[in-house]
């Protein structure tokens, strides 16, 4: 376990280094903040809901999570099979676990500093009018586990290829058909198609399903189980994908 | 003792390696030559860990590379083929990345880093950033990294590509200097390298094993005792294709 925990913080201190000395992490992180803020003004009506709450901006955090997230997640790996550095690091005596969840850590690190910038947000609705901090708090927890899942899915698109671009597209999509599962106008149309449990199930599989309870404050132990077991097969498979690079690493 | 058992490993229509054994005992250094694509780089990933075979088996000093492969990995440096790196750190912060992820304390980091860059000839640059060393610097970090943590069998894939006649002589004598007692296993197209370095030579070619001795008694199959005319004889058939 040594060498796991040795490994992992090595590797995880090494790509948040990586991302601090990166000016693009900055302009990402910039583009988040100023696009959820916007969203939540000009599309979500904050102020003309004249509600102290942030229903506006939480609700579309998921479809800023489905674009961003794949961005945050590509180079992760294909960076590594790109430049060579890949080979650098299985050469290490370490475990594929330790390698794979120190990138996701690093990632979701950034991503829940992120989010962690918007709560000047909080503070200011909070001078507005009576904010129910207790929601607000749960609806950050799941938007962290909402962040977590994405990331997780694109870095198993990461693992998959060696392109960028691929693997943000891959990531683009599967994000994307994960979350607009949940939709009801995607609902409707499935049930044109499918028989009515299998619509029901596929749009209870949605991320819009299992933040919704979140987004209102509630923290559901189905959720939390959910987006954990997203990130549990998501890691898995990037291992999986890892280890498949030694059976034909050129 | 560097064992290898029948190693094999085939690409989807491309060449790989055809079961390739050798052993190779401490204080030994061996290089592994042979013409482009001949296998080279492919065995040594495969004794590295960092490529599965197909067949065959690998041990290093006891440890089965790939049943036991954090163990036998934490035995080995290893340089891989063009010297990859961290275009964003520094070679100080790399080597101390690699050490830290090797699980060698914070305390020791510091000293094994200084004792590589010196043995290497880096210590003069190693708060730059590697995105702005030269080829030979990069090449010598890239080294430093593989014998930072002191290893007791060294894999290095083409250790002087890309130094000047300076460095490799530096290079050279480095690897002399960490013989006794270590595995090394050297692969070069230069053949002057695998005279003045190697105690024995391996020649692959198309994936086989070809010839296995002393460097000099490989230059002895020719009348003029030219190294490079029996590694022609070997590695070309008459028609001028590679065998």
């Amino acid at each position: 376990m040594t060498t796991f925990w040795n490994s992992f913080r090595a590797l995880y201190v090494r790509e948040l280094r990586q991302d601090a000395g990166n000016p693009l992490a900055y302009v990402f992180v910039a583009s988040f903040v100023s696009a959820s803020i916007l969203l939540a003004f000009q599309v979500g009506g904050l102020f003309e809901a004249g509600r102290a709450e942030l229903v506006a901006f939480f609700q579309f955090l998921p479809w800023l999570f489905v674009v961003l997230m794949p961005a945050l997640s590509m180079r992760a790996w294909s960076d590594e099979a790109r430049t060579g550095t890949l080979e650098t690091l299985l050469a290490l005596p370490v475990p594929t676990a330790a390698l794979v969840l120190a990138k996701f850590m690093a990632a979701w690190t950034l991503a829940c500093l992120m989010l962690g910038l918007t709560t000047p947000l909080w503070l200011g609705v909070a001078l507005l009018g009576p904010v129910d901090h207790g929601a607000t708090l749960t609806a950050y927890l799941g938007s962290c586990l909402l962040a977590g899942a994405y990331l997780a899915i694109g870095m198993a698109a990461s693992a998959a290829s060696r392109s960028q671009v691929l693997s943000f597209v891959i990531a683009l999509g599967v994000s994307f058909l994960a979350t607009a599962a949940g939709l009801p106008l995607v609902s409707s149309t499935l049930a044109a198609f499918l028989p009515l449990p299998l619509t029901e199930t596929l749009a209870s599989l949605s991320m819009l399903d299992a933040f919704a309870g979140f987004e209102r404050g509630v923290i559901e132990a189905r959720a939390i189980v959910y987006f954990l077991a997203v990130m549990a097969l998501s890691l898995s498979l990037t291992g999986l994908w890892v280890d498949h690079k030694r059976e034909g690493l050129r | 003792m560097l064992k290898l058992d029948g190693l094999t490993k085939t690409y989807a229509g491309q060449r790989g390696v055809s079961s390739v054994s050798f052993e190779v005992a401490p204080g030994e250094v061996v290089g592994f030559v042979g013409p482009n694509g001949a296998g080279k780089t492919t065995t040594l990933r495969m004794i590295a860990g960092t490529l599965e075979p197909d067949q065959g088996a690998v041990q290093v000093l006891g440890q089965d590379v790939w049943s036991n492969r954090e163990a036998a990995q934490a035995l080995m440096g290893y340089l891989p083929e063009h010297a990859p790196l961290y275009e964003d750190m520094t070679p100080r912060t790399y080597l101390d990345f690699l050490l830290s992820a090797r699980g060698v304390t914070r305390k020791q980091r510091p000293e094994l880093v200084s004792q590589a860059a010196m043995r290497t000839q880096i210590a003069d640059v190693l708060d730059r950033r590697i995105e702005g060393l030269s080829k030979g610097y990069r090449r010598r970090v890239a080294l430093a990294g593989a014998l930072a943590n002191d290893p007791p069998v060294l894999i290095l894939d083409e250790p002087s590509d890309g130094l000047d006649p300076n460095q490799k002589r530096v290079t050279r004598a480095l690897i002399r200097e960490l013989s006794p007692g270590r595995i090394i296993l050297i692969s070069t197209h230069q053949l002057d390298e695998v005279v003045h370095v190697c105690s024995r030579l391996i020649l692959i070619a198309n994936g086989q094993a070809r010839a296995d001795q002393s460097p000099a008694d490989f230059a002895a199959q020719d009348q003029n005792g030219q190294i490079d005319e029996v590694f022609y004889r070997l590695t070309v058939r008459p028609d001028g294709a590679a065998t």
